[in-house]
């Protein structure tokens, strides 16, 4: 099972997120905007993918995106975005930034689970 | 700035003022359905459910931002009111204002709803920035 980190300001959604990564085994630590989620990523070991929302205080989830890169124990990990912005631009700059995969919210939980088992090797 | 436009300015102001209201008041309450939620979780029997309640929850989360993109439209224009008895704002800062808010909405029912409160005109050139081909689906996965 994998170690997850899930970035949204929204308490809410962290746990519809968590409710769902966890129903299937994986271990999920959360993080409530871009900062605190590079904090955490600076800090500890390296987690088996990141799940980011865009628009959050304090730094937002493409920015994330870029910084995590940069990090050499972050180069490899898929870095997904979960997010209600649907624009093609947004979506463009979240895949030059190093995004893995872009998901509209609602998300489908079934689908989550099945999008999280092929990007965590 | 006339009385008009002084009253309208505190009206804009206090929609705003109830809007964040409503959003703090529903914290608390959708806080305790996502614990439920997550101890409902426990039971694998459960699973379809929970699942069916995770989805339906997230729409929560997708009014908070509509109506966070509505409270800054309401403030942007508040603003422009204010500022109108120095210049008067032009055509291309209110087709701004408009654009803003459509380029944030998350839905074709929203972006079509706000074109229907514009003038036709107006509709035409603000919806000319953002054209509905621009915008994945809500639900959508697009692996890069």
């Amino acid at each position: 099972m994998a170690r997850i980190l899930a970035v949204d300001d929204s308490p809410a959604m962290r746990q519809m997120v968590s409710v769902t990564l966890r129903s299937a085994g994986h271990e999920v630590m959360e993080a409530s905007d871009g900062r605190d989620a590079l904090d955490l990523a600076r800090k500890e070991p390296p987690v088996d993918l990141v799940i980011t929302d865009v628009n959050m205080p304090n730094m937002d989830g493409i920015t994330l995106v870029k910084e995590l890169r940069q990090l050499a124990h972050y180069r490899g990990v898929p870095l997904l975005v979960l997010t209600t912005e649907a624009s093609a631009q947004k979506k463009q700059e979240g895949k030059a930034a190093g995004a893995t995969g872009w998901i509209v919210k609602p998300f489908n939980p079934e689908r989550l689970l099945a999008t999280v088992a092929r990007v965590v090797v | 700035m006339c009385n008009a436009e002084a009253e309208a300015v505190r009206a804009l102001s206090a929609a705003v003022a109830q809007i964040g209201l409503s959003l703090r008041e529903s914290q608390g309450p959708v806080a305790e359905l996502g614990a439920l939620l997550s101890r409902l979780a426990e039971n694998p029997q459960l699973q379809a459910e929970v699942f069916q309640g995770v989805h339906h929850l997230q729409f929560y989360d997708r009014m908070v931002q509509h109506l966070t993109h509505l409270e800054d439209y309401l403030i942007g224009i508040a603003n422009e009111l204010q500022s109108a008895q120095l210049q008067e704002p032009s055509r291309e800062l209110w087709d701004s204002l408009h654009a803003k808010l459509r380029k944030r909405l998350i839905s074709d029912e929203q972006r079509g709803l706000l074109d229907l409160y514009l003038r036709p005109e107006v509709a035409t050139r603000v919806a000319a920035t953002a054209r509905p081909a621009d915008y994945s689906p809500p639900g959508s996965f697009e692996m890069f």
